[in-house]
């Protein structure tokens, strides 16, 4: 028996794996087995797979994980909604209902008008003739004016406001001036309270020095008349 | 009797929600053996099953009984640990890269070690060569080796040819091989 090394003409990869794993068919079975015979990198190839198989098999595992799936029944829209509303508060439930009956209203073209007759409601429904075209324009022209008003409104707004922040920060810039001014000013009197401390002290030394200079002339003079008089002597 | 995978879903979305609990405790082990094997962290394994089951009980509608419970849930674990896998720091895999590819040095000799430390060196060892594996490699290595799927099936789950998990097997084996050559002569 002649064994040979393994080349790229071996191309085993996929047979050679099935025949590992045990699910090999018939014809792959037997040409694996007859190629091992003669190819020795391929049959240690195998047996190295194998052990690679058995230290795989070392890694088991132990301890297991609590799986938690919250498994709540799944609820359409509408009871989702149901519970909504149970859990409102009352006055939010006023409020939504007011808002859908103004919308029913609007959708049946209401006209609500407080004159001297009272407060009274007209549907568009009901009405059997038409709004005029000039009517219309009527209409028109006051919700023209209606946006007008409410932009000129809201620009004061903005204007007032912004007056008020410069304001405030007038205010702000001021009061930082003056405590700065301030703290200068404690400043300014701390360094001439310590420039005369300095000064103070300068002197003393002065002072000082002048006295053992005449100090130190005296005895001199009187050393030197204690020598005269020894020579004399 | 055991309840099918398939009657049990059934039942869950027939309004019993609880009986999904089933699945979870038939299929927990498998997931987390999985995830584990795939992420190497264990809490992020135990995250990732978690995930999983999370994922499938919201999905349960889609899932078509012409495919296996076990194909659909799976897929669905290895879509979640291939998300965790790409927001990891490449860096941080590069240098376990690096280390993993020169070999392994034994902490000491085995000989004078007992058996349980020696299997657990041999087990961490297995580990640290499994996760420097590219992701492709070890889900093969991971479904076919401690699943037990057949190839067949690894190739239904990941929507790829049969011939290309044969290669990406082979392949995985002969890293694996050469990453572990070395500890295989320590003991």
């Amino acid at each position: 028996m002649s064994y040979t090394d393994k080349t790229p003409n071996c191309n085993m990869h996929e047979a050679m794996v099935s025949y590992l794993y045990d699910e090999a068919s018939v014809e792959e079975c037997r040409q694996v087995e007859a190629h091992l015979v003669e190819c020795r990198s391929c049959k240690e190839e195998l047996e190295a797979f194998h052990r690679v198989r058995g230290m795989l098999q070392q890694w088991q595992i132990d301890d297991l994980p609590v799986v938690r799936v919250e498994t709540t029944a799944r609820r359409s829209f509408f009871e989702v909604l149901r519970e909504l509303f149970t859990l409102m508060p009352v006055w939010a439930k006023a409020t939504g209902a007011v808002a859908a009956l103004m919308l029913v209203l609007a959708a049946l073209g209401t006209e609500v008008s407080i004159g001297k007759q009272g407060f009274s409601l007209s549907a568009d429904i009901t009405r059997s003739n038409k709004r005029s075209a000039s009517d219309a324009e009527q209409i028109r022209v006051d919700l023209r004016v209606m946006v007008n008003d409410m932009i000129l409104a809201s620009e004061r707004q903005q204007k007032d406001e912004l007056t008020m922040k410069l304001v405030a920060l007038e205010s702000q810039l001021q009061s930082a001036h003056q405590s700065d001014l301030v703290r200068l000013a404690a400043s300014i009197e701390d360094q001439r309270a310590r420039i005369k401390t300095i000064e103070r002290d300068i002197d003393r030394r002065e002072g000082l020095n002048l006295a053992d200079i005449l100090f130190s002339e005296l005895t001199n003079d009187r050393d030197e008349r204690r020598t005269d008089k020894k020579i004399g002597d | 009797m055991e309840l099918s995978d398939t009657q049990i879903i059934e039942r869950t979305l027939g309004g019993d929600t609880d009986a999904f609990n089933l699945l979870v405790r038939r299929w927990e082990r498998h997931i987390y053996g999985l995830t584990l094997r795939m992420l190497g962290r264990d809490d992020e394994a135990k995250d990732a099953t978690q995930e999983t089951f999370l994922s499938a009980y919201r999905n349960l509608s889609k899932f078509r009984g012409e495919a296996k419970f076990s194909s659909w849930i799976y897929r669905i674990a290895l879509n979640i640990c291939n998300t965790r896998l790409r927001g990891r720091s490449r860096f941080v895999i590069s240098i376990e890269e690096q280390r993993e590819e020169s070999g392994f040095e034994p902490v000491a000799d085995t000989n004078d070690l007992g058996d349980n430390i020696q299997q657990q060196q041999i087990t961490l060892h297995v580990r640290r060569a499994l996760q420097s594996l590219p992701a492709e490699m070890r889900q093969v290595i991971v479904m076919k080796e401690y699943e037990g799927l057949k190839f067949s099936e690894i190739a239904d789950i990941l929507g790829i040819p049969l011939s290309t998990v044969k290669t990406r097997m082979y392949t995985g084996l002969s890293e694996m091989r050469k990453r572990l050559e070395r500890l295989r002569e320590a003991i």
